[in-house]
């Protein structure tokens, strides 16, 4: 850029116009969770009487009533069992899967990655009518086993891996094979150390997908036990209505917490999933 | 699969048989690792992918019922059906207007915040959290929350609109403004995700060309015009892409909000078909509305890849 006194100041106004309308922006973007999180403690009666107004006190009984009333350590705890379930599946059917695309020989390569990867092209929601009728047959309905297998392996997670795979010098596996390690040793022992970044990304990805579901566990459980925490928190915002705002809210919040906080973390290995998978 | 393909090259060639059929028992097994390798993944994706997708063909074609075991095919029945269903035809212009507002919306501002955290600026990294976050969030709880603040009386939208002297909105309630409500909260909740992608795009422009511009005294304006934009021609042809699919899935924000209504003016072909298979359990039928949309959705990547995907070009 140009370093002439005039366009250094010209240089300088744009950078301040852009930053405030990004600001302007972030505002827009915090806003609606920082007012989620202070009205979750308002007392429900004031919700009534004044939008703007903090809470004249902290309202736990928000919590205690939305903690209680849509079982949310069973729900939580459905919703984490599953979700890391399938994430780790996930890790482990990539991993093998993506080994093979990256580092083996055997006929029909190409046209075996391209059905792998075609599945990424296939809607959810088409396929849902007849998923429901194979998991009937398999009599996995209303199972977890419904909620973690069908999800336990993906073209992006295969996709991903192999990306990062390509990446290992073929060296090593020659330097392995010298030592007698079979592929499997191999794999194991010096593959998959190296690729822990690739596999935090899936594993985060994943697992972030699988928490926020909605649709599949709806259709494919129907007890109580089984009830993933979304569905939990819609079957609760059903029953409270346009009344019980503090409560509504209070359980809104405890429900997106655990994936906004492990994005927190995880930011860059998120990122990266969309990233590095050929989406750009 | 075919995994004596290896010897049978090696028969072919013939010669130096001895040390050929070493190597090709070599590959023999490379072969079936390779295959037992991919067998997790591939029983898993063949079995709730590729299975399903066919399945719903067939399935479409039939008048099975959830309730009832048995079902008979009935040819084109269901897709006669669909075509003078009204209900159906409604959720289909719902979603065009869903999607016809919400990818344009969502790729321009995707752009522009993306070129915004791309220039000088200071903290980028809490910006992009920032635009961000609401795509971790769940769209259940999003929904719920965002219904409190669509909320006529109580909501913060109005709150805002009356502070600035303007007439108050129905919002959710209104059949006129519940799915521009939806749209906005789908905008906000998006958008990062696309803008990601963009910054990706845009950290792979070489700076040369800015560069070499520059001294030739191009505007701001020509720069974005003529290197930026089609430089990520690739990147906006994927993001649309991907979007269309995406947003043609919209379902959770509908059953959580307006549950459809009011009268039917949010009903989207998801939602429809959600209500036709598991409310009212014809599963026959709503295997030929997932057919439609399926066709609906190809049709579509299909016109971008003709009248868009032709024109972009990949070398840098």
């Amino acid at each position: 850029m140009s370093r002439l006194g005039s366009g250094s100041q010209q240089l300088n106004r744009e950078v301040l116009m852009v930053s405030l309308f990004l600001s302007l922006a972030a505002f827009i973007w915090l806003f609606p969770f920082v007012w989620t999180l202070v009205a979750s403690f308002k007392p429900n009666n004031e919700f009534f009487t004044t939008i703007w107004g903090l809470p004249s006190r902290a309202a736990i009984e928000n919590y205690t009533t939305a903690y209680r009333d849509m079982n949310y350590p069973r729900a939580l705890a459905n919703s984490l069992f599953v979700a890391t379930s399938a994430a780790l599946l996930q890790c482990v059917t990539g991993t093998l899967a993506a080994f093979a695309f990256a580092r083996m020989r055997f006929p029909a390569k190409e046209v075996i990655f391209m059905l792998f990867l075609a599945t990424m092209m296939i809607p959810g929601t088409v396929t849902l009518t007849a998923n429901f009728l194979i998991l009937a047959k398999l009599n996995w309905i209303d199972t977890y086993w419904a909620l973690i297998i069908p999800h336990g392996a993906s073209g992006f997670s295969v996709f991903l891996l192999r990306q990062f795979f390509r990446t290992v010098p073929m060296e090593l596996e020659e330097a392995a094979r010298l030592d007698g390690a079979g592929r499997l040793r191999f794999l194991w022992s010096v593959v998959v150390p190296l690729a822990r970044p690739a596999l935090t990304t899936v594993f985060v990805f994943i697992f972030i997908t699988n928490y926020n579901d909605f649709l599949w566990p709806l259709v494919m459980t129907n007890s109580q036990d089984l009830r993933v925490i979304q569905v939990a928190l819609s079957i609760f915002q059903d029953f409270e209505q346009g009344t019980n705002w503090g409560p509504i809210l209070a359980s809104a919040t405890i429900t997106m917490l655990p994936t906004v906080v492990l994005f927190a973390f995880m930011q860059r290995a998120f990122i990266r999933g969309i990233t590095s998978t050929g989406l750009k | 699969m075919h995994v004596d393909d290896g010897i049978d090259k090696a028969s072919r060639t013939g010669r130096a048989a001895r040390p050929l059929a070493r190597v090709s028992l070599k590959r023999h097994r490379e072969s079936l690792s390779a295959l037992l390798f991919l067998l997790p993944a591939g029983i898993i994706l063949f079995t709730f992918q590729f299975l399903p997708a066919v399945d719903v063909f067939r399935l479409s074609l039939t008048d099975r019922l959830l309730i009832r075991p048995f079902s008979n095919f009935v040819g084109l029945d269901n897709y006669q059906r669909l075509m003078t269903d009204g209900r159906f035809w409604n959720s289909v212009g719902n979603t065009f207007y869903f999607v016809l507002a919400s990818v344009p919306l969502q790729i321009a501002l995707a752009l522009s915040l993306a070129l915004g955290l791309a220039g000088k600026v200071r903290a980028v990294g809490f910006f992009r959290t920032t635009f961000f976050l609401p795509v971790v969030a769940s769209m259940v709880a999003v929904s719920v929350v965002w219904e409190w603040l669509y909320h006529p009386s109580v909501g913060l939208f109005n709150a805002v609109i009356e502070l600035a002297g303007g007439t108050p909105v129905q919002w959710l309630q209104s059949s006129q403004w519940a799915m521009p409500a939806i749209i906005i909260l789908i905008v906000w909740k998006g958008t990062g995700y696309y803008m990601v992608i963009y910054l990706a795009g845009l950290m792979d422009i070489p700076k040369q060309y800015y560069e070499a511009a520059h001294i030739d005294g191009a505007r701001k304006w020509d720069l974005f015009r003529y290197i930026t934009w089609p430089m990520l021609a690739p990147t906006s042809y994927l993001v649309l892409v991907l979007q269309v699919i995406n947003s043609f899935q919209v379902f959770a924000v509908v059953y959580v909000m307006t549950g459809g209504g009011p009268v039917r003016s949010t009903e989207v072909v998801v939602f429809y078909l959600y209500q036709r298979a598991f409310e009212s359990f014809e599963f026959g039928y709503a295997s030929a509305i997932s057919v439609a949309m399926f066709l609906f959705l190809v049709t579509a990547t299909i016109l971008q890849r003709v009248f868009i995907g032709s024109k972009v070009s990949y070398e840098r």
